[in-house]
């Protein structure tokens, strides 16, 4: 699995361009190409997730939303890339693009540079109800007027889960939350991760399970 | 309703407790060293803050950070206080050691094995979570802790906030060029980075209801919080500020109080050139014209990283009880901007404001504001 994994990475950053899926993206998600598998697939699932909720960004718009992730594999998995490159340049240099990422939030906060997500953003997981203490922490926040929408996403080596959950009613008694998933195991090439992308995109118009 | 603090303990690089650690912002001196445990080759600062005394003989630095706050919280525990982790690195140090040693570390720096241990050395059963928002995390638990204690998902919650100095971290910061050539100087118009530090944390928030039936002592009160992100770079903060003023903003008006009401801040202050810079424009926007005792103690102990969230609160909590605020350590000539809100030295504060703020922010561009008070 983790050869895969960064075999996988290697084949993204041959430099495909999902901003010639323009209706995944509202414009281009600058550095797009040089993000860290996680990070490409952190910005995806946000994407489908906001598209899903009925929902758009435009490029210098702020949006009061949250974004909480769990999910420490992608984090484990940068911890050790940064290191052994420090390793192999015999202790003597580090890159900064390799630690950046070596965050568990941070390649969330590349998703919430691209859609200017100005809310509350942390990892949170727990040890006995990742998704569920994730979600709940999500509709907490906007339960207590902490934020207006809030995504979590769950993130393991090869997926990204994104569920944007929003108070639609000045009551809030109803939570509209639409999960969709993003698997980036599958992205081989560029052809194939349109391809998944696009059938996702095309789905969004079917009607979603309630979680 | 307002969260309550019953319990803390803190381990910093001035020694254990609150009281040394006060003393030691208070004298000004800081407490950095030489690093003598790992090559520095990689980088020119050379210069760390580490907590004194602690066990070598445990797994890891981390864990001998926060296995004697803990002893001194565990008697005051209640069995179903949910718990919250904050950490940024964890026990990367495990992870370090295979890697050098060329075996595969598989998930050996999990932190949900942390989170594992502090089950284990303190027997509580509720809820756990591992809470991670970069340099904000410990702020960001301290938050969470609030908020579930204010929607009764809990009655009590452990916050546990600890990073140690590791070769990982030092490399880190130096590839971003972050690190202090001599040591941190927050405000100062000669500052060039921060110091790494470490420290281990932990506080007991409680229902106040609960809090009064079991006859505890309420040390401090979680008056108010605010969490929002800059959305703007990685690792440069909103050069205007906007981002952490929005969480100061938030935090004001989750507590109810007008900034005035405000008698001194602890900064995030990490002796960056831009994060300071951040920070004053932030406070110029949300207290203006008023003078406000802004202070950073992360001269004096590093910056803490994990911990800094939940230490900076704890010193700005137990500020409320003393006539003066520490100095901001390590300055000596303040910025331009930032001349009227910080000091070289001690300074008295307004005992009739009854209320202190502590801000965090961090990589990613997250920011926090938590508001103690009596």
């Amino acid at each position: 699995m983790h050869g895969t994994c960064l075999s996988a990475v290697h084949n993204l950053q041959a430099a495909y361009d999902f901003s010639e899926i323009p209706e995944l993206f509202s414009y281009p998600v600058k550095n797009f190409g040089r993000f860290p598998e996680s990070a490409k697939a952190v910005c995806g699932a946000c994407a489908l997730a906001i598209k899903a909720a009925g929902k758009s960004y435009q490029k210098g718009e702020k949006q009061n939303t949250a974004l909480l992730n769990a999910g420490f594999a992608p984090t484990a998995m940068m911890n050790q890339t940064f290191f052994r490159d420090y390793l192999e340049s015999g202790r003597t240099m580090g890159r900064g693009n390799l630690f950046i990422y070596t965050l568990p939030t941070s390649p969330a906060a590349e998703a919430s540079i691209h859609f200017g997500l100005i809310g509350p953003s942390f990892f949170i997981e727990s040890d006995t109800d990742p998704l569920g203490g994730l979600i709940r922490t999500g509709r907490s926040l906007c339960d207590t007027d902490q934020a207006e929408n809030a995504i979590c996403l769950w993130q393991d080596l090869d997926t990204s889960f994104a569920v944007l959950m929003a108070s639609l009613s000045p009551a809030k008694q109803s939570i509209d939350f639409r999960p969709w998933l993003v698997n980036s195991a599958n992205w081989k090439t560029p052809t194939q991760a349109k391809q998944e992308l696009s059938e996702n995109l095309q789905s969004i118009s079917k009607p979603n399970p309630q979680l | 309703m307002t969260p309550v603090i019953t319990n803390a303990d803190i381990i910093t690089p001035y020694g254990h407790g609150l009281t040394d650690c006060w003393q030691g912002l208070m004298s000004g001196s800081p407490t950095f060293t030489p690093l003598a445990s790992f090559s520095t080759d990689f980088s020119a600062a050379k210069r760390v803050a580490l907590a004194p005394a602690l066990d070598p003989g445990e797994r890891s630095r981390l864990l001998s950070l926060l296995r004697p706050v803990l002893r001194k919280i565990i008697p005051a525990l209640p069995a179903d206080a949910a718990v919250l982790l904050a950490t940024t690195t964890g026990e990367v140090v495990r992870m370090e050691q295979c890697l050098i040693n060329h075996t595969d570390p598989k998930d050996v720096a999990d932190p949900m094995h942390l989170l594992n241990w502090i089950r284990e050395q303190t027997g509580v059963t509720g809820p756990g979570s591992v809470i991670s928002a970069a340099c904000a995390s410990s702020s960001t638990a301290l938050a969470r802790a609030a908020d579930m204690i204010q929607a009764e998902e809990a009655e009590a919650v452990l916050v546990v906030g600890g990073d140690a100095v590791s070769e990982f971290v030092l490399a880190g910061f130096a590839t971003l060029m972050a690190l202090a050539s001599e040591g941190a100087r927050p405000f100062d118009r000669e500052r060039d980075g921060l110091t790494v530090g470490e420290a281990g944390t932990a506080a007991l928030i409680m229902h106040p209801a609960r809090a009064c039936r079991e006859s505890r002592e309420i040390i401090g009160s979680i008056r108010g919080w605010g969490l929002a992100s800059d959305a703007n770079h990685m690792t440069g903060p909103s050069r205007d500020g906007s981002g952490l003023a929005e969480a100061v903003t938030r935090s004001l008006h989750k507590a109810k109080l007008n900034p005035t009401d405000i008698r001194s801040v602890c900064a995030h202050g990490t002796g960056t050139v831009y994060n300071d810079a951040m920070e004053i424009k932030a406070f110029q926007s949300v207290f203006g014209d008023q003078t406000v005792p802004v202070y950073s103690v992360k001269g004096g102990t590093g910056h803490t990283m994990g911990a800094a969230g939940l230490l900076e609160a704890l010193i700005a909590n137990h500020s409320l009880s003393q006539p003066e605020v520490p100095p901001s350590v390590g300055l000596q000539e303040p910025d331009s901007e930032a001349r009227q809100w910080v000091s070289s030295l001690p300074r008295r504060t307004d005992p009739r404001k009854k209320a202190v703020m502590s801000t965090n922010s961090g990589f990613g561009g997250v920011n926090s504001s938590v508001i103690l008070g009596q």
